[in-house]
């Protein structure tokens, strides 16, 4: 005779058994595990014949269109006096990166390259300071390339890295491809994913709505589930994709530093962490958007409205932003492009400097658990009804 | 019985909860972009009157600094007059801002013509297109500038009452054409794609029922892409109307009598020795939204039966739906300005080239591509030999794929 314990950790792993093979019959998620797995091989396949930008070349075309500004500053700097003193500065800015390209180039001092770029970050806050005058709009350096470029350079000159003029190709191509992943088109493959989870037990009534296990427990089994194969087939792809670029790649070497925002500030990391860190964000969001198509799912009933008002709720911060009001209480949806609040381009973008990766990080789990609340919440209140409100029926 | 099964299937399709929550979200979109987003969003023509005051302060201190320092002649190399091009920009600029407080519009209009204030500054306009991998930035300047002095010029051509909506391109048909002429036109498709991708699988839910039904399987096939056709048709149509209305009460209806500038190749002779510019035409609202209006009926019907095609492969609605996606916007996976063969073959002759119609009509996308042979008419011709092929694919689908196979057990 077993013990109860026993019994219902069976339940719970022949349940978890049963629904891996529905998983597993499903067509659709035979093609979102093709799309997943091959998807970053592909991107750099593809993208590795382009022409990617050395340090070099960079710099060189910084240099260009910074010189293009005198052609602005040149014919008012004689007039205006803050136009003057923004012309001080840029002369500096201009010849400073001119030595850039030859310490970086033939002159081959990656020491002085960073003296100099810190110089010039310096000079470019001054020039924001005093309004940017004479400068116009789309030739201004925005402050977040600036800080971003500044704590690069420090994090280069207090580890004494080696850096030349191809240190950072690899780097950019992972770097597009995550950013392309994440976002929209990670939201709309788990929405995909997860359209069906609960749906698709209504479908045979007959069979599935007599299995003796409780509905939170099969809510845990399938989002964790469901979530594994994700962020496995995720994580395989994309370890796919990078063995293929370091191969085809000679120079790739992950002690090239990225960029991650945190406190109103840039701190720069090894891509090694980075890679930890967005992975661990990225499953917090597969966790949260499962457990919303689960709620969706109970609510709805209703295979395509779950990933409609998923796409929904997504853009409505843009929208209203859009319309003019600054909503704070919405940024949490944005939260879910990981990529995004990493590197610090949805603080700026929405001007909200709270947001750093630690708080993203507990702001979504809080979500989880309140989502996860609801759902128990509307499952009890479901139970709890008498047949004298509704016919008796159990929904899932 | 075909004409119950069309009853029936136009019940099933209008009541499904699927579309019915896809219009509401979508008209819930469309609204708030017309009545929240529209009036107030700034466009390429919009008229800062402030930031041109301002200029005009700075644009007088510079001639008094040139005056002090007794530079008001011309520069011996470059033969250029400083002093007096500024001194012509301040006149004209501070007429243009007079004309706007007055709400001459016409004079307006005839003023920005010679002072293009909606380009940041003389000297050097085509900076801002060296970010968007612009080979030639100084050429898409010139088409840029040379487009709005041919909607200007129609403006003045066209004999009506000017509004601020008009120049802003603000106005109901100007509004619908900007978005037909944009690569935002696609997501027409998407909604295609997305009310007919069940269009069969859904029967599979109902076997018991809807296997025996006494009529051929192609044929039963015919009748619902026709329904799934119409349906959209009519959806598309209800939002046009819902658009112009809505958009009419805001910021007017704007006139036909306007015309959409167009890019169209040289007409100089293939043998011409020096370098062949694109010329510039004008077309008529009418003419565009007619052309419009057939590439969008076309395309439509394709994705409709290659949602039929891939339904009777696949048998899931999901990755209908995924595939289809994907074709449509396949052509974001490779596009770029150099970017002119694909597997050894011109682009032009691939019909996913013309799913942003559009930018085809307006020649926009020769432009970009700079493939002469990008044009309406052949684009035409390829989604009809696309569509022709189609149909023999779904007729031998249909006959590998019948009726008792589709309806197979599976989960």
């Amino acid at each position: 005779m077993r013990s109860g314990l026993e019994r219902k950790w069976i339940m719970f792993w022949k349940f978890a058994r049963f629904e891996w093979k529905l998983m597993r019959i499903n067509r659709k998620n035979w093609l979102l595990t093709i799309f997943l797995l091959f998807f970053f091989l592909l991107y750099f396949i593809y993208y590795s014949e382009e022409f990617i930008p050395t340090l070099y070349d960079k710099k060189v075309g910084q240099s260009h269109s910074a010189y293009r500004v005198f052609d602005f500053l040149d014919i008012q700097r004689h007039d205006i006096p803050e136009v003057a003193e923004v012309y001080d500065r840029y002369t500096k800015v201009q010849s400073l990166l001119n030595m850039q390209v030859w310490h970086i180039g033939s002159g081959n001092d990656p020491e002085q390259y960073v003296e100099d770029g810190l110089e010039i970050n310096r000079l470019l806050l001054e020039i924001h300071e005093l309004g940017n005058s004479g400068i116009p709009e789309h030739l201004i350096t925005p402050i977040e390339d600036i800080l971003k470029e500044d704590a690069l350079l420090r994090y280069i000159r207090d580890n004494d890295l080696p850096l030349d003029s191809d240190s950072f190709v690899t780097n950019e191509s992972v770097m597009n491809a995550l950013s392309m992943m994440s976002g929209l088109l990670f939201l709309v493959i788990l929405l995909l994913s997860g359209n069906e989870i609960l749906v698709y037990e209504r479908r045979y009534p007959s069979i599935l709505k007599g299995l003796p296990i409780p509905f939170m427990k099969k809510v845990t089994i399938k989002v964790l589930l469901h979530s594994l194969l994700i962020i496995g087939l995720l994580l395989g792809g994309f370890l796919l994709g990078y063995y293929y670029l370091s191969n085809r790649i000679e120079s790739s070497s992950t002690s090239v530093p990225i960029l991650m925002y945190q406190d109103g500030a840039f701190t720069a990391i090894s891509t090694n962490q980075y890679l930890i860190y967005l992975f661990i964000g990225f499953g917090i969001v597969t966790l949260l958007i499962l457990l919303l198509s689960v709620l969706l799912n109970m609510l709805f009933r209703n295979a395509a409205l779950n990933v409609l008002i998923g796409l929904g709720i997504f853009i409505l911060p843009d929208l209203v932003r859009q319309m003019g009001f600054q909503a704070k209480f919405l940024h949490p949806i944005k939260f879910i492009d990981m990529n995004k609040v990493l590197n610090g381009e949805l603080a700026f973008q929405l001007d909200n400097m709270a947001i750093g990766y630690w708080n993203v990080i507990i702001t979504l789990s809080i979500g989880c658990l309140i989502l996860f609340l609801v759902i128990y919440l509307i499952n009890k209140y479901t139970y709890h009804r008498t047949p004298k409100q509704v016919p008796l029926e159990k929904p899932f | 019985m075909g004409l119950a099964i069309i009853r029936h299937e136009f019940k099933m399709i209008l009541r499904s909860k699927k579309n019915i929550f896809f219009i509401i979200a979508l008209a819930c979109l469309l609204l708030t972009y017309i009545v929240f987003i529209l009036p107030t969003k700034n466009t390429p023509d919009t008229f800062d009157a402030e930031a041109v005051l301002e200029e005009i302060d700075q644009i007088h201190a510079i001639r008094q600094g040139l005056i002090m320092r007794g530079a008001t002649g011309y520069i011996d190399f470059t033969g250029q007059a400083p002093y007096a091009q500024f001194t012509e920009r301040g006149d004209v600029l501070r007429r243009l801002v007079h004309a706007f407080q007055a709400e001459n519009y016409e004079r307006f209009i005839q003023l920005r013509m010679i002072v293009p204030d909606y380009l940041d500054f003389e000297p050097t306009p085509f900076d801002r297109f060296i970010g968007e991998e612009a080979l030639y930035p100084g050429m898409d300047m010139d088409r840029r500038i040379t487009l709005t002095d041919m909607r200007y010029e129609s403006y003045l051509r066209a004999d009506i009452p000017l509004t601020y909506e008009m120049i802003e391109q603000k106005t109901a048909l100007q509004t619908i054409v900007n978005f037909l002429a944009s690569y935002a036109s696609i997501l027409i498709f998407a909604v295609v794609i997305f009310f007919s991708n069940d269009m069969l699988t859904k029967d599979r839910r109902h076997r018991s029922l809807l296997q025996g039904l006494p009529i051929g399987w192609y044929h039963l096939i015919n009748l619902k892409s026709f329904v799934a056709f119409f349906y959209t048709g009519l959806v598309l149509s209800g939002f046009f109307l819902l658009t112009v209305g809505v958009t009419t009460l805001i910021t007017g209806f704007g006139s036909f009598k306007l015309s959409v500038p167009i890019t169209i190749p040289s007409t100089q002779d293939p043998d011409y020795f020096g370098y062949r510019f694109s010329e510039f035409d004008a077309m008529s609202i009418a003419q565009f939204l007619i052309m419009a209006i057939a590439m969008v009926l076309l395309i439509s019907y394709l994705f409709i039966r290659l949602n039929a095609l891939f339904s009777l492969i696949f048998r899931n609605a999901w990755i209908v739906l995924m595939i289809s996606l994907i074709i449509l916007f396949s052509e974001r996976i490779y596009f770029s300005r150099t970017f002119r063969e694909l597997f050894g073959f011109e682009l032009s002759n691939f019909p996913q080239t013309y799913f942003d119609f559009g930018r085809v009509i307006s020649g926009e996308k020769y432009y970009l591509l700079h493939l002469e042979s990008i044009n309406f008419g052949k684009g035409m011709m390829v989604l009809l030999i696309t569509i022709i092929i189609i149909e023999i694919a779904v007729f031998l689908a249909s006959r590998i794929i019948n009726k008792r196979r589709f309806f197979e057990k599976s989960a």
